[in-house]
């Protein structure tokens, strides 16, 4: 599986779709809908409305996060905006600002 | 982690709809519509597909573009590339086989001297790209001159290309 990469030196103002799984290393502002996982490392920083299956966070997000099927919130992670999710984890020292949404229907696990 | 690869890439099921601006290399393998910028290289893989503007230090094309190149160096397009817009740039690479459709314009470099005009056969037609006749030409114009587009050497040198919309693909 290929992967989509915005480089530390690189912003992007827009959309981001598809299936790969995006790794953000750069800026990211607009709008990111994927498929699979979206990863905003350290240096990376999102101002954007994401939806993913799984996103996980070790740089900046600010904005909305729905990640159906998980959000890893990591260690060094700085997130301000609401979380959408079936499962969170929020590491140690990360800094999270917003409200978590959880679907508290039949839980699977 | 830590996936820095020291480049920008979009992936073959990625869409990227907007601005890019790099200071890196940007390889596009998906599509991007709008705009890709880089202080170094922009790359439009085989399969990859831009309808933007792309302006940047190198470009290269293998795959298609519908938009205008802009180069500061060199524009490449390889024998799968397809160009559909304007393209400047000191130097222009093209192989056997790549396509474009739009015009090139070759300026402001000391590129003449270098160029190392790896540039197959059929660079050395003259393609005269025959304009469908200004539909709208005021009829008070009786200069109906109609220059084989002489290989004016003087300013810039402005090629017309004609497409070579091959058969394959």
């Amino acid at each position: 599986m290929a992967d989509t990469i915005i480089g530390t030196k690189t912003r992007v103002e827009g959309t981001v779709e598809g299936s790969d799984r995006l790794v953000v290393c750069g800026e990211v502002r607009g709008t990111v809908a994927m498929d699979g996982a979206v990863l905003v490392e350290r240096s990376g920083k999102v101002e954007a409305e994401v939806a993913a299956a799984e996103v996980a966070i070790a740089g900046t997000i600010t904005g909305r996060v729905t990640g159906t099927t998980r959000v890893e919130i990591l260690p060094a992670a700085r997130m301000i905006g609401d979380v959408r999710t079936a499962r969170i984890l929020i590491s140690d020292g990360a800094v999270f600002k917003g409200r978590v949404d959880m679907d508290l229907g039949d839980g699977e696990g | 982690m830590a996936d820095d690869t020291g480049r920008t890439e979009i992936g073959p099921a990625s869409v990227v709809t907007g601005e890019i601006d790099a200071a890196e290399d940007v390889v596009i393998f998906g599509r991007v519509e709008g705009g890709v910028r880089s202080t170094a290289a922009v790359v439009v893989e085989e399969g990859g597909y831009a309808h933007a503007r792309i302006a940047a230090a190198n470009v290269l094309i293998a795959g298609s573009v519908v938009g205008d190149v802009r180069a500061t160096e060199r524009v490449e397009i390889t024998e799968t590339g397809r160009v559909l817009g304007e393209i400047a740039t000191p130097r222009l690479v093209l192989a056997a086989g790549g396509a474009v459709k739009g015009r090139v314009s070759m300026s402001g470099a000391p590129a003449a001297a270098v160029a190392p005009a790896p540039a197959p056969a059929p660079a050395a037609r003259t393609y005269s790209y025959r304009q469908p006749a200004a539909r709208t030409a005021p009829a008070t114009v009786t200069a109906t001159a109609k220059k084989p587009a002489a290989p004016a050497a003087a300013r810039s040198r402005t090629v017309r290309a004609q497409p070579v919309e091959s058969e394959d693909a």
